[in-house]
């Protein structure tokens, strides 16, 4: 039986001009001279005022433009929920049906950003399980708030799964994090590259303005490096942005279990609301990048398809957290996953030879570097910043790759449980990753020559995921390892 | 749990096959070196000669290494394949977590009677090449019937968990009410 067919929100054609609106903004401040120009020349009396609006039109032409088509994709997109299926058909002039089974629908999720915010819509965005389609959101449907909340139950009630109240805020959560510990994750899960960046930024600043103090021309001075603070500032406006973005993604994180269900919602600008079926989590990762390692801390994600499918985003259970924080949280949200640890076996000594390629390149550039800078002596290097710059990258390269390999040695290991398989990965960070063996789609593992003569080899675990997620990387282990791997992801459940 | 050795005829296709896209990157080379006779230097046209050599080595040596390591795999419950020339590559797939099965010839693989087998997971795939029609075909059945049969298997399992499940919940709910009718004849 079909459905009354209906189409998304107009204001959905307004949304999709953002990138057009944008374009037009960023024409106008780049062609500034000219507009400025023009103004004069209109008031000097030497053009006139249809010459400037022609300039102008052209401009209000491709929004226009942009407007009209967007207005007859809307018009002509029809979306109906029919008894086992949605369909989303479009008749421009190509006539298009998309039919998407409601049973192999893996998350309805909502999101909304400020513009949808400010005009009380809501996107939903359909995922299926699909491998082919796991890097993108497969239907994204813009709906007011009410349209949204029926259209999202009437899909669940055809998946025979209960529609829970997302949006109601009044709901108790398990799992919430204040202003105060999303800055802190932020903090833990900072790039050492950034703060790096940050740190010399402000030594410059400092160093620069002690230089201007001691000069006499103080204004002169300040006049002088306002130019480069200003470039610096932008270079570091990415730098800044990396450190910050997290805090507005995760404001406001909240996160509670019900039945079979995960439920999450955070976001400043953009909010987001997930809804994560148990049965599709494919993996747990429990990440402690450098700064979480040192201070005991890691988050924890999960890998399902239809959350952390777009860009910039992570699929994200837990923020930062000590381990014993995180167990009692992660045993209220996803209990399946909260398994004794199993004895790890770490990546054998033998492949030690591995890292010989890696030093021989790192150490070949650091001395060709030398030997060149020591064969052109005319060129001589006074600044002594420059000197200590040079040095410093010469030793701390080789340094820096000696002890990530040591790290490296102590952290990869691979853990193999009852009914789940461990997996650490990592040097200066490190990555837990928990695999249930009725997961894996496919096991790889090979062996060259100096793996076969040391009866090592190296394997690939894969699962369904987003590209990213779906390829986990072995170390070096012994052939049996892989064997044991191979036997236990062969047993299932029904075997006779 | 034996890996089934390729037959003879896929070790000539191996050869074919290597020697046609050999005699295609010699040609290449060659009429570069013929076009640019003149302006080449001496120590490229010494690089061109040198992989000029190692393609014709590599065209005979490579694929006999290549068939005797070829192995593949198929039992009740998986499907893999072993393949390589330095770094041998052992690719497993669980029959129960297929989701496609694709067999295809191309125009040297019919003119030996040889086809391929492409099997896809929700995670990855693995191709099988250089097996004779009718193992193939056999394969390709032989997939199709497991995976029916473990999707019946496994559809039986979870009946028979519902159903004993919902017995065991009567079985509690009886206990219950005897021990709540037991309590009550006890205060009588």
């Amino acid at each position: 039986m079909e459905q009354n067919k209906f189409r998304c929100h107009f204001t959905v054609i307004l949304e999709n001009l953002g990138g057009v609106f944008w374009f037009a903004i960023v024409m106008l401040i780049s062609e500034m001279d000219s507009t400025v120009e023009l103004i004069g020349l209109l008031l000097e009396g030497k053009a006139t005022l249809l010459e400037v609006l022609a300039g102008i039109g052209i401009v209000l032409a491709i929004i226009m433009a942009v407007l009209i088509y967007n207005w007859i994709v809307w018009a002509k997109t029809w979306i109906s929920v029919q008894d086992e299926a949605i369909v989303i058909e479009r008749n421009l002039l190509n006539r298009k049906a998309n039919t998407i089974g409601i049973k192999n629908i893996s998350n309805i999720n909502m999101e909304q950003n400020i513009f949808e915010r400010i005009v009380g819509t809501y996107k939903i965005k359909l995922d299926t399980n699909s491998a082919t389609t796991a890097d993108k959101t497969d239907v994204k449907i813009v709906l007011s708030k009410n349209m949204a909340e029926q259209f999202k139950q009437q899909v669940m009630l055809r998946m025979n799964e209960e529609c829970e109240e997302v949006l109601d805020e009044k709901v108790e959560y398990d799992v919430e994090y204040k202003a105060k510990d999303i800055i802190m994750h932020c903090i833990y899960t900072a790039n050492p590259i950034s703060v790096i960046f940050i740190i010399a930024f402000l030594v410059g600043c400092i160093i620069a303005l002690n230089s201007i103090n001691t000069g006499a021309a103080v204004l002169d001075g300040i006049i002088n490096i306002l130019g480069s603070v200003i470039a610096i500032v932008f270079v570091m406006g990415s730098v800044l942005h990396s450190l910050i973005r997290d805090f507005f993604v995760y404001y406001n994180f909240k996160a509670r279990r019900k039945e079979n269900k995960i439920y999450l919602t955070h976001g400043f600008f953009k909010k987001r609301q997930y809804t994560i079926a148990v049965d599709k989590v494919n993996a747990v990762e429990m990440v402690s990048p450098i700064f979480s390692r040192i201070l005991g801390r890691q988050y924890v994600k999960v890998v399902c398809i239809g959350v952390g499918d777009e860009e910039n985003e992570n699929a994200m259970l837990l923020l930062s957290e000590k381990t014993d924080h995180m167990k009692e949280k992660l045993s209220l949200l996803l209990p399946e996953f909260v398994i004794a640890e199993p004895d790890i076996i770490k990546r054998e000594k033998k492949s030690v030879w591995s890292t010989i390629p890696g030093a021989i390149f790192v150490f070949g550039i650091c001395i060709t570097t030398l030997v060149m800078i020591n064969a052109f002596n005319e060129i001589e290097i006074e600044e002594m910043w420059i000197r200590i710059l040079i040095a410093t990258l010469l030793v701390g390269i080789p340094v820096l790759y000696i002890v990530s390999q040591i790290l490296n040695f102590k952290t990869c290991g691979i853990g193999l449980g009852e009914d789940v398989l461990l997996l650490v990965q990592g040097s200066y960070s490190k990555t837990s990753t928990w695999i249930p063996y009725s997961k894996i789609q496919e096991l790889e593992y090979s062996q060259g020559p100096i793996l076969r003569r040391f009866g090592l080899a190296k394997g690939t675990i894969y699962i369904l995921a987003s590209m990213i997620d779906s390829i986990n990387p072995t170390s070096y282990f012994k052939l049996e390892v892989f064997e044991a791997i191979h036997q236990r992801m062969l047993l299932r459940k029904g075997k006779k | 749990m034996d890996y089934r050795k390729l037959n003879k005829k896929a070790m000539t296709c191996m050869y074919v096959k290597t020697w046609i896209a050999s005699i295609m990157w010699i040609v290449m080379f060659v009429a570069c070196n013929i076009l640019l006779k003149g302006e080449m230097p001496d120590v490229v046209r010494g690089i061109i000669y040198g992989v000029v050599i190692l393609i014709v080595m590599y065209s005979l040596i490579a694929p006999k290494i290549r068939y005797e390591r070829y192995r593949f795999l198929l039992t009740e419950e998986e499907f893999a394949v072993r393949k390589g020339l330095i770094v041998v590559k052992t690719e497993i797939v669980p029959i129960e977590r297929l989701h496609k099965i694709e067999v295809s010839s191309g125009p040297v693989f019919r003119a030996f009677g040889l086809k391929e087998i492409k099997v896809t997971t929700a995670g990855g795939e693995i191709n099988v090449s250089y097996l004779e029609n009718e193992v193939a075909d056999k394969i390709a059945e032989h997939l199709k019937i497991r995976i029916n049969t473990i999707a019946v298997e496994e559809r039986t399992v979870q009946q028979e968990n519902e159903l004993f499940g919902n017995e065991h919940q009567e079985l509690q709910v009886t206990d219950l009410q005897d021990a709540h009718m037991e309590g009550e004849h006890g205060a009588e």
